[in-house]
């Protein structure tokens, strides 16, 4: 059984977002400002749901949003729900049938973070007297901060396709 | 049936949506449920699916800390034996120096330990490489010794080394003495494979008498042991007879040597004098 050149960069793109989540578990946090960390994770789950489309987006968020819940102390599901609604979303923007432009990739990356933390903090059941807290303190400079970390990776990995230029 | 086939059908078309709905929804049933069944759920989900994962990286991880531990002990390994060589050859020096002090008082000069640092390839019975020099006070013609006899003598030297010829060498010609009779002989090799005597059909000379140096010329002192004649046999001129001799130190295991450090001066004999006497280049008187 031999596998296509396309089918080996698939398996290799879906490698790199649980390989993400490790690195943002191990050595994202010595870059933290102020207490605030960027999602790595976060660029690698946009990238790979913009590059692969919602259902491989849907499941990796789901596994990877389940691997999370794990080894976290919070609610069990919290990040599986995030991450699933994250990559559905996201993943209808799929590069075959849609082309962002650099800027917009950008933005899209900071609104899913923020998005993902508002969704993860709901999901968590944490309180809605915390929630306007919890957005300006962490999800916002965390997402701004992850933008910036995006603005890089997608600078340096552009989209392959030029279906429809937004 | 027909039913199922249909909602299988629409479940493969909205596949994207279909799987949003159950992740979704699973995630939020299982949000919702109570802590004691998201801890069974922690440890169902950590058993099953993530230790394994676990376990064959940490598999890997460990073969490749195997790996590198086998790397490194095949070069501490490699280090060690070249460790031990050196340790094995400073234990022979060692052993040999040993056994020379107990001979050191018969002798009247000085002496200074060496070890071969290789042997003449060309020429079987030998021309050795000793690590003294003429730093160390040793000069041309000294003679070469080890615990149990003569083996040869300085031909030449530089700062650091010098170069010795053996008696198996078959250029060398050493006069000699039997210890018991005192009738003189001379030593030679023909082809650096064995050591003979040459003497006199006149000369008292009989299987299995020690032979030593002559040390009428100088430049080997008298007295010093070298090997124990064997069969005798005569020429075919019946002048002359040859018996094959057993040195007692067999030149082929010689490790390290003491050059004596006797003075040219007291030499009868120079060598450039020796030198002028045709097959006579290296005899010792």
């Amino acid at each position: 059984m031999t596998i296509s050149d396309d089918r080996k960069k698939e398996i290799l793109r879906g490698m790199l977002v649980p390989l993400a989540l490790v690195v943002q578990a191990t050595v994202v946090p010595l870059f933290s400002l102020y207490g605030v960390q960027p999602s790595l994770f976060m660029v690698a789950f946009v990238l790979f749901a913009l590059r692969s489309g919602a259902l491989p987006a849907v499941w990796m968020g789901f596994f990877c949003g389940l691997i999370l819940d794990t080894y976290s102390i919070g609610t069990l599901g919290a990040f599986s729900f995030a991450l699933t609604l994250i990559g559905f979303g996201t993943g209808q923007l799929h590069e075959r049938r849609v082309h962002l432009g650099y800027p917009l990739r950008v933005t899209l990356l900071g609104v899913g973070a923020f998005l993902h933390d508002l969704i993860w903090h709901l999901a968590s059941r944490h309180g809605m007297e915390h929630l306007v807290g919890f957005l300006l303190r962490v999800a916002l400079p965390s997402a701004l901060y992850t933008m910036l970390i995006g603005a890089i990776v997608f600078a340096l990995r552009p989209p392959k396709s030029t279906v429809r230029n937004w | 049936m027909l039913l199922l086939r249909w909602l299988a059908a629409l479940a493969f078309r909205g596949r994207e949506l279909v799987s949003l709905l159950v992740l979704a929804g699973f995630s939020l049933w299982i949000s919702s449920q109570p802590q004691t069944v998201q801890s069974k759920f922690r440890l169902a989900f950590t058993g099953s699916v993530l230790y394994p994962v676990q376990a064959v990286v940490s598999k890997i991880v460990f073969r490749r800390g195997l790996q590198e531990e086998l790397d490194r002990l095949r070069k501490e390994n490699i280090r060690l034996q070249q460790d031990k060589a050196t340790l094995m050859q400073l234990s022979d020096f060692q052993k040999t120096l040993r056994e020379f002090e107990g001979i050191r008082p018969s002798l009247s000069y000085p002496v200074v330990g060496a070890r071969l640092v290789s042997r003449d390839p060309l020429r079987l019975g030998g021309l050795w490489i000793v690590d003294v020099g003429s730093d160390s006070g040793v000069t041309e013609g000294m003679a070469v010794l080890t615990p149990t006899g003569l083996v040869g003598r300085i031909i030449s030297t530089t700062n650091n080394h010098s170069k010795v010829q053996s008696l198996a060498d078959p250029d060398c010609r050493v006069a000699v003495l039997s210890k018991r009779s005192l009738n003189p002989g001379i030593l030679h090799s023909i082809d650096g494979s064995g050591v003979f005597v040459e003497f006199s059909v006149t000369s008292d000379i009989k299987p299995g008498d020690t032979l030593m140096t002559w040390g009428a010329g100088g430049i080997f002192p008298r007295g010093l042991p070298v090997g124990r004649v064997g069969a005798v046999r005569k020429t075919p001129a019946n002048v002359l007879r040859t018996a094959s001799v057993a040195p007692f130190q067999d030149p082929w295991s010689v490790h390290a040597v003491f050059v004596l450090l006797r003075p040219p001066s007291l030499r009868v004999m120079s060598d450039s004098l020796l030198s002028t006497i045709p097959g006579k280049t290296a005899v010792g008187r």
